[in-house]
């Protein structure tokens, strides 16, 4: 974890030193808009690592964020880092980064000069802040943009200089909402790499995205919203072993595939329906742990050379599907 | 790109600033030379001072940096970089508000002593003669921005149409201080006038109610300072109370009564 100069009144980590994890909890957290419910008896904790925020437009992300970033107060419940309340909550807020949604920056600035403004506004000295921003801009790949104004930048540039303006301060929770929007490919996977290796380093990242090969780029742990409410949450095969209700789809390559279907479809306890491809054949089942111990005998006996044996249906994608059709 | 259309608005206002300032400024000198020596004396200068900047360019001024000051953060999607800092709201409002009326000084002090000096100009020994009603005219023109800033500021949080409210907040408030008795008490511009009067005894400044004979108890020195602290602690703590309390959406005003972008 970089460390550059101590603040002057915020108390920072020495170097080197092990950053104690830090937990996010919402207690049955609702928070209406009118008459309209955006977040509906929500609780969650959310620990170090990156945890994904999924869901469609109009699921609550943008709600929940805002609650969590201390942007909002929510109507009933409780949002807490580390036990302790967020909004209005000054020492919380110094431990909590940002990356908003939309399009905000101040044009008129450098990039440097916006976030120097910013880490001084957080408490660095007035060296050390210049320092700071110069040291994030690095890490974010605008170094060499860094007298530029913000105005003149791309989108991407834009949600890169967000992203560095959220970790002037070494947050223990950063929060991104919606943070690979326009983005080119390039600049997508530079900052993929920058969230998953924040997350490596023990920070808790929680980003919301309704892009879902976006979150499963990021992040294995993921909270699904769907019309404000919690759908599921765990990783995505942990959410997929939930959905027993479903046939599971499993790809099995094979030089026979026909032989080996009927040998299958005689286990009807175990396979609900085959179809042949050339070389392979999927298999839907209800149990895929008894169907791969099954093919792997099968293969052990000499009976079928199988080549791969893959779960078709473990993606987000389908697990996203499952649960909200 | 919203912060770019608050960018150009910045550019508008800054042209209307610099006009609001410079008009009076132009007037006076084309006065000076073509004008035959009209106008010129202190209280030629000290009606410009009232009529110009005192009652026009100085609030019209402060209604547009003020009712800026927060709300340009919320039009153009950066308020969650400011609401979202560790700082005490009342800093952040205390700052935004002294910003705001070095701002709007940085533009008129100046215009007001080059306006003393194409008044007096012409007058030998007349510039060094009333340089204390100057500093007196001076120390008007900063309170009269406290005053005004703390007001604009605190009604630029709470209003999403600003400019209109507050100029139409401004036109009854002069009014009123124009008011004989006791209503033109209430009224902050009434304070600054007072004071004026008080220290540089222009007739100009007078109390309406004295000059009709109908207050009999003029407003002291101290009391006019005080309401005017008083005005000022009032919409300050006002607009702390308004950024505690108010949201942010991140990216545009926060919804009207209802909906969720997400």
């Amino acid at each position: 974890m970089t460390t550059v100069d101590a603040p002057r009144r915020i108390p920072q980590a020495p170097p080197g030193a092990q950053r104690p994890p830090s937990f996010l909890t919402l207690d049955d957290v609702s928070r209406w808009y009118g008459d309209v419910i955006a977040l509906n008896n929500v609780s969650l904790e959310i620990g170090p690592g990156v945890t994904g925020l999924l869901g469609p437009n109009g699921a609550g992300k943008s709600t929940l964020i805002r609650l969590v970033t201390g942007l909002a107060s929510p109507g009933t419940g409780r949002v807490r880092l580390d036990g302790a309340p967020i909004r209005n909550h000054l020492p919380t807020l110094a431990r909590i980064g940002h990356v908003p949604d939309g399009d905000g920056l101040y044009d008129d600035l450098p990039a440097s000069r916006f976030l120097t403004e910013q880490a001084y506004a957080r408490g660095f000295a007035r060296t050390a802040a210049a320092e700071r921003a110069a040291a994030c801009l690095e890490r974010v790949g605008l170094a060499e943009a860094a007298e530029r104004k913000a105005g003149s930048f791309s989108k991407g540039m834009r949600q890169r200089l967000k992203l560095a303006q959220a970790l002037l301060h070494d947050p223990d929770l950063l929060v991104l909402d919606e943070p690979l929007t326009g983005l080119d490919p390039m600049m997508r996977r530079s900052f993929i790499a920058v969230v998953r290796q924040l997350g490596d380093e023990g920070v808790t990242v929680l980003v919301s995205s309704h892009v879902l090969h976006e979150i499963e780029a990021m992040t294995n742990t993921i909270v699904l919203l769907h019309h404000g409410q919690v759908l599921a949450e765990g990783t995505v095969p942990h959410i997929r072993d939930l959905l027993d209700t479903y046939d599971r789809r499993i790809r099995i390559a094979t030089p026979r595939p026909r032989e080996l279907a009927c040998e299958l479809l005689a286990q009807d306890e175990i396979v609900a329906g085959v179809s042949v491809a050339e070389q392979s054949l999927i298999v839907e089942t209800q149990r895929p742990d008894r169907l791969c111990a099954m093919v792997q005998q099968l293969a052990a006996d000499g009976r079928h050379a199988i080549s791969a044996l893959e779960p078709l249906d473990e993606d987000l994608d389908s697990v996203f599907s499952y649960l909200v059709n | 790109m919203q912060s770019t259309n608050a960018g150009r608005m910045r550019g508008a206002r800054l042209v209307l600033m610099l006009i609001l300032i410079a008009l009076p400024l132009l007037i006076q000198t084309a006065v000076l030379i073509w004008g035959e020596g009209r106008g010129g004396s202190f209280d030629g200068f000290v009606k410009r001072i009232q009529g110009a900047y005192l009652g026009f360019a100085l609030p019209l001024l402060l209604i547009f940096l003020g009712t800026s000051a927060f709300g340009d953060e919320w039009e153009g999607g950066t308020a969650a970089y400011v609401v979202g800092l560790p700082l005490p709201r009342w800093t952040l409002v205390i700052g935004r508000w002294l910003v705001t009326v070095r701002r709007a000084l940085v533009f008129v002090l100046p215009a007001v002593g080059l306006m003393y000096v194409l008044c007096l100009i012409d007058y030998e020994g007349a510039i060094g003669h009333y340089m204390g009603d100057l500093l007196w005219i001076g120390a008007g023109v900063c309170l009269m921005g406290l005053g005004y800033g703390a007001v604009f500021l605190f009604l630029g949080l709470v209003l999403r149409r600003p400019v209109v409210v507050a100029f139409l907040i401004y036109l009854i408030e002069l009014f009123v201080s124009y008011l004989p008795q006791s209503f033109a008490r209430t009224a902050l511009s009434y304070h600054v006038r007072n004071l004026l009067w008080l220290q540089t005894g222009h007739a100009r400044f007078l109390d309406r109610g004295v000059e009709l004979g109908l207050a009999t108890d003029p407003v002291s020195t101290g009391g006019s300072i005080f309401a005017v602290v008083l005005y000022v602690t009032i919409f300050l703590s006002l607009a702390t109370f308004v950024l505690t309390r108010r949201e942010c959406s991140g990216s545009v005003a926060p919804p009207e009564g209802g909906g969720s972008s997400g």
